[in-house]
């Protein structure tokens, strides 16, 4: 078996066992060079696999192209979680934990996005979850405030897990298998009540992990309390593989063709969608900190996403995969940004700081303002043609109350996206901020990579729909 | 030179000239150079589109395709060349008097001001050829965008204020109303393109054509039809070339082709199954026409008068275009009104711009209880000011009267008296209000306290102002071909 | 009727209760500690219902540890968070944790 086959075959596992295995090691036993040796070993390792799928044509492969459009921006994130430790945000004891725990999520989030096995799932996201409230609560000593939202995200992950584990259960009552395939296959052939209750546990509990609405209230707690950047750029991540794994068992529900229950959860899912975007972006506008700010755009995209996926029939997976990626772009530029407008490393970033960024950081200025504008769906950003498609979904459905949701939000978005703007292009810093630290070029390759896909598939998005489409498929079965 | 060329050349031109203005901003010699051939070789660019398509030529260019059907793409459709020429025309005329301001004022920071004066006539440029829907809401989000620093560079807190509100308010109706109704079509039509038949005609439930009229008028917030209105009278205090620029080449224009163009070549024969919402609009149209006209009375400073007096020009083409074809009518009297309104307004409002701005800069007079005998001192700035002043109240043979005889036989066509009566008395309001600044200023003595020097403006200033007050008669030469031209949207012989 | 088919009969309602229960503890109690029970009482009840239902083969029976592992090591995890809870502020009260998080962010914007 040559060295491109054996990536082939394994990629699964290496993309997600990978980088845990490197992480648990870390945790128990490195130094701090070692620490940040290791993980970009990691993350070139994931570049480097995503690279040898892509060239070897994904759509083939096993692994479905279902994490494809998650890699990039998760070797880009692996990368950045580097940055900061690099930069100091911890001690050098702390290090190696640190970056071993921010692999152990990032590898979690790889597994849950691309597993077929719904047991494997649950493993993968208590795995993402422990590890980030783990993270989290290593800056408890910093700030006292950081304690209970590293809670909350362990009752969190406990409670979801559990609830998920039935629902797991469930199907495997109904289906006999934990395949997702399988039990697509066994429940369109006999539809019971048991697998309709199974994927209705199934999708709370990833509610719950993904923190969409009306569960994201611990998602956006967790990303602004923890004072360091690390925690609330691999939260983002944690939460799109949850969400990723939502579409996937959506897509169970739907197998069952010609029963009332499939269109109630259209209907129910489409309900979510609503609220998540309309909380999502009205809480947005209320945010006191630039990352609880970010976590609820983010929320509010799950919903447009929701919307998307109910509306869309057989073509909703793809329009919410579109619109997931392109509000993790618009995410994780604005959560990258916000950590490095903080006044200093290990510090909260309340939205004074971005005052009179444009003048210390243009370069984060700049990309922040891209990110602004493609979260108010700004068009040749890729946030705009996930609107589109969500929208023009809801309205060949009839929902207009769904496409009245997203317009809503779209209000919304203006305001904050307005409110950034001015905040970093015509305020001056107060003295009592302090100046915006140094460049931290460690947090250049996510902001640049996050930006550059926000601009590239917003002019082209047809190779990101294509490999959504493909992902969808794979994800669902489907031929 | 092939059209499509042409058409690749006129959308990349601001992009480059933009740039070019970046990295030359010093020395200031070589960056007005820059900005001025940048923005006349657009203009050339633009007459030379005009003038092949006149000779029968099309074309169409796509520059990108984001979704499967979903087009960023360019024609030469007439009323867009028309328009698109208009623009890139006073867009030069507006570089060169950015210029003169930016020298008289001692601007500290010009560059900007012309990188961003270059990216709204460019996506200006792009609304005016695009050849759907999409590209057009994408150029019309990109001059929101791009002449909000326009608007915002007299660094004063009223002018930043008045600039985000403005940003704001075209942002929020633009995502709240135009592109729920673009996507409405798109999902109706099965199709985005421009149509001159109208896209949605036969397409479309009577109902779902009155909303979707609705929400296109409101999306198009930079027509400033009554309540938008006030984005227009709150920016008043923009600086000269800024308000040149938004109010008479780029946004306000666009707001009024952008009506037309929605009315002519998205509804097209479908306006009729919208006819509560088109009455609707037009009586909006015609509300604000008059309440902006008696409104311009009340103020004494000559920049926000003209503003009002900008919301009722601008009403004037929503109300041609809501008039369109009369039923079992041949000619599409309402729409060649607008079109030609939306010229005469173009040519008006740089000039009146121009002018105050010219006043303000040589004098620093601000209002019009000062102008009295500043006619004498500066004669070729307010000779242009009577021609602006005159073209608005619509006095022959100035380009103004001509659209308002034609608004006033689509009237007539479609037995809307009112509305005729209602634009007769807003031209006479017109008249009333800015004849009486310039009579003042031409034959009233000159106080003694006044210590003017001789038209200090500077030839930068007072060439494109002249040339745009002689514009005002480009369509006494002009409508012949025009008439011509437009037959698609006239839609028969007059 | 042997113990085992006995916990099959009785196995779904037992789980649905003991889920029920756990999770209700652990939203809606005052006592922070509580909230921890009743997430461990909620993962019980879904561990024991997998068990029961797939008969625990040896397929799934790494799954089976690692979940194991993971509550807990979320047990342990929440445990050692409390501790830090309680030395911070005083207490595991989550009305009085809220009124200090609430205290710290209201000190934060007026120092800023």
């Amino acid at each position: 078996m040559s060295a491109l086959e054996f990536i082939r075959t394994y990629a699964a596992t290496l993309l997600s066992l990978g980088p845990i295995a490197v992480g648990v090691a870390l945790t128990v036993l490195a130094g701090a060079r070692m620490a940040v040796a290791a993980s970009l070993a990691v993350a070139l390792g994931i570049v480097g696999v995503a690279l040898v799928l892509a060239l070897s044509g994904a759509s083939a492969d096993p692994l479905g192209a279902g994490a494809m459009a998650l890699l990039a921006v998760v070797a880009a994130t692996a990368l950045c979680a580097a940055g900061p430790v690099l930069s100091r945000e911890f001690d050098r004891r702390t290090q190696p934990i640190a970056l071993g725990l921010a692999l152990m999520a990032l590898g979690a989030a790889l597994g849950a996005a691309q597993t077929r096995d719904l047991l494997r799932l649950v493993i993968f996201l208590m795995t993402g979850g422990i590890a980030v409230a783990a993270l989290t609560s290593l800056s408890v000593a910093r700030e006292r405030a950081v304690a209970p939202a590293a809670f909350t995200a362990v009752l969190v992950t406990v409670c979801a897990g559990a609830i998920a584990l039935c629902g797991v259960g469930l199907f495997y009552a109904a289906a006999g298998a934990f395949d997702v395939t399988a039990i697509a296959t066994s429940l369109s052939a006999s539809p019971g009540r048991e697998g309709m209750v199974a994927a209705a546990l199934l999708i709370a509990a990833l509610v719950a992990f993904a923190g969409v609405a009306p569960a994201h209230g611990w998602a956006a707690d967790v990303a602004a309390r923890t004072p360091h950047g690390t925690a609330s750029i691999v939260i983002v991540v944690a939460r799109i593989a949850a969400f990723v794994a939502l579409i996937r068992v959506y897509g169970l529900t739907q197998a069952v063709t010609g029963s009332g229950a499939a269109t109630a959860f259209a209907l129910g899912c489409a309900c979510l969608g609503a609220i998540g975007v309309v909380a999502g972006s009205l809480q947005a506008i209320g945010a006191s900190d630039a990352r609880r700010l970010a976590a609820h755009a983010l929320t509010a995209q799950f919903g447009c996403a929701l919307i998307g996926l109910a509306a869309g029939g057989a073509d909703g997976a793809v329009a919410a995969l579109f619109v997931v990626a392109a509000g993790a772009m618009t995410a994780l530029a604005l959560v990258v940004g916000a950590a490095a407008a903080r006044p200093q490393l290990g510090a909260a970033a309340p939205m004074s700081a971005l005052d009179g960024l444009a003048a210390q950081r243009p370069f984060v200025a700049a990309a922040m303002g891209v990110a602004a504008f493609g979260l108010t769906g700004a068009p040749l950003t890729a946030a705009f043609l996930g609107k589109w498609l969500s929208i023009e979904a809801a309205l060949a459905r009839g929902w207009y109350w769904a496409a009245a949701a997203i317009v809503l939000a779209s209000f919304a978005a203006v305001f904050v996206a307005g409110q950034i703007i001015e905040r970093m292009y015509f305020r001056e810093r107060s003295a009592q901020i302090g100046p915006a630290p140094a460049g931290a070029l460690s947090m250049a390759p996510a902001l640049l990579a996050a930006v550059t896909a926000t601009l590239v598939f917003g002019w082209n998005g047809a190779a990101p729909l294509e490999a959504a489409r493909l992902a969808a498929r794979a994800m669902t079965g489907a031929p | 030179m092939s059209v499509t060329t042409l058409l690749s050349i006129a959308i990349v031109l601001p992009l480059v000239h933009a740039g070019l203005v970046a990295l030359a901003s010093r020395p200031p010699g070589l960056r007005d150079v820059v900005h001025i051939v940048g923005a006349s070789a657009l203009a050339l660019v633009c007459v030379l589109l005009l003038a092949s398509v006149g000779q029968g030529d099309a074309g169409r260019i796509v520059a990108a395709e984001p979704l499967p059907g979903l087009e960023l793409a360019f024609n030469t459709e007439p009323l867009g060349v028309v328009f698109a020429a208009v623009a890139a025309g006073l867009g030069a005329l507006c570089a060169l008097y950015t210029v003169g301001w930016m020298r008289l004022t001692r601007d500290p920071a010009p560059a900007r001001f012309m990188a961003f004066a270059a990216l709204a006539l460019g996506a200006t440029v792009g609304v005016a050829l695009a050849a759907n829907l999409f590209t057009f809401f994408v150029f019309y989000e990109a001059l929101s965008i791009a002449t909000f620093p326009l608007l915002a560079h007299r660094s004063n807190a009223g002018a930043g204020r008045a600039a985000a509100f403005y940003l704001v308010l075209m942002l929020a109706l633009a995502m709240g109303a135009l592109l729920p109704a673009i996507i409405w079509t798109s999902v109706v039509a099965g199709t985005l393109e421009f149509a001159a038949g109208g896209l949605l005609s036969g397409r479309v439930s009577p109902l779902a054509a009155n909303v979707l009229l609705v929400l296109y008028v409101l999306g198009i917030g930079m027509a400033a039809l009554f309540p938008a209105h006030r984005w227009i009278t709150a920016a008043s205090g923009a600086s000269a070339p800024a308000s040149a620029l938004v109010f008479a080449v780029t946004a306000a224009s666009v707001g009024g082709f952008g009506v037309l163009r929605i009315a002519a070549y998205v509804f097209g024969p479908a306006l009729h199954d919208a006819a509560i919402a088109a009455n609707g609009v037009l009586a909006l149209a015609i509300v604000t026409l008059l309440g902006a006209s008696l409104a311009a009375f009340g103020r004494r400073n000559l920049s926000e008068r003209l503003s009002y007096l900008c919301v009722a020009q601008l009403s004037a083409i929503t109300a041609g275009a809501m008039l369109g074809p009369a039923e079992n009518a041949q000619l599409a009297a309402g729409w060649f009104a607008a079109a030609l309104q939306l010229i005469a307004y173009g040519a008006a409002t740089a000039t009146l711009c121009f002018a105050i701005g010219a006043i303000e800069a040589a004098s620093g007079f601000k209002d019009f209880d000062d102008l009295a005998g500043l006619g004498r001192k500066m004669p070729w700035v307010f000779a242009a000011l009577a021609l602006g002043a005159l073209s608005f109240a619509g006095a022959p043979p100035l380009a103004g009267a001509f659209p308002k005889l034609w608004l006033m036989i689509a009237a007539a066509d479609h037995g809307a008296l009112w509305t005729g009566l209602a634009i007769a008395v807003g031209a006479l309001l017109s008249f009333a209000a800015l004849t009486a600044p310039v009579a003042r200023a031409l034959f009233a003595p000159v106080p003694t306290d006044h210590e003017v020097a001789p038209d200090r403006a500077p030839l930068l200033i007072i060439v494109p102002t002249v040339a745009a007050g002689a514009s005002t008669l480009l369509l006494l030469v002009w409508l012949h071909p025009i008439t011509a031209f437009l037959t698609n949207l006239r839609g028969g012989s007059p | 009727m042997s113990l085992w088919s006995l916990g099959e009969r009785a196995h779904l309602p037992l789980v649905a209760v003991l889920l029920i229960a756990g999770v209700g503890l652990a939203a809606a109690s005052r006592d922070l500690m509580k909230r921890l029970l009743g997430a461990g009482v909620a993962m019980f009840g879904a561990v024991s219902h997998l068990v029961v239902v797939t008969g625990a083969p040896h397929a799934v029976g790494a799954a089976m540890l690692a979940v194991v592992v993971l509550a807990l090591a979320a047990g342990a995890l929440g445990f050692v968070i409390l501790v830090r809870i309680r030395e911070g502020f005083g207490g595991v009260d989550a009305r009085m944790v809220r009124a200090g998080v609430e205290d710290d962010a209201a000190q934060a914007a007026l120092d800023s």
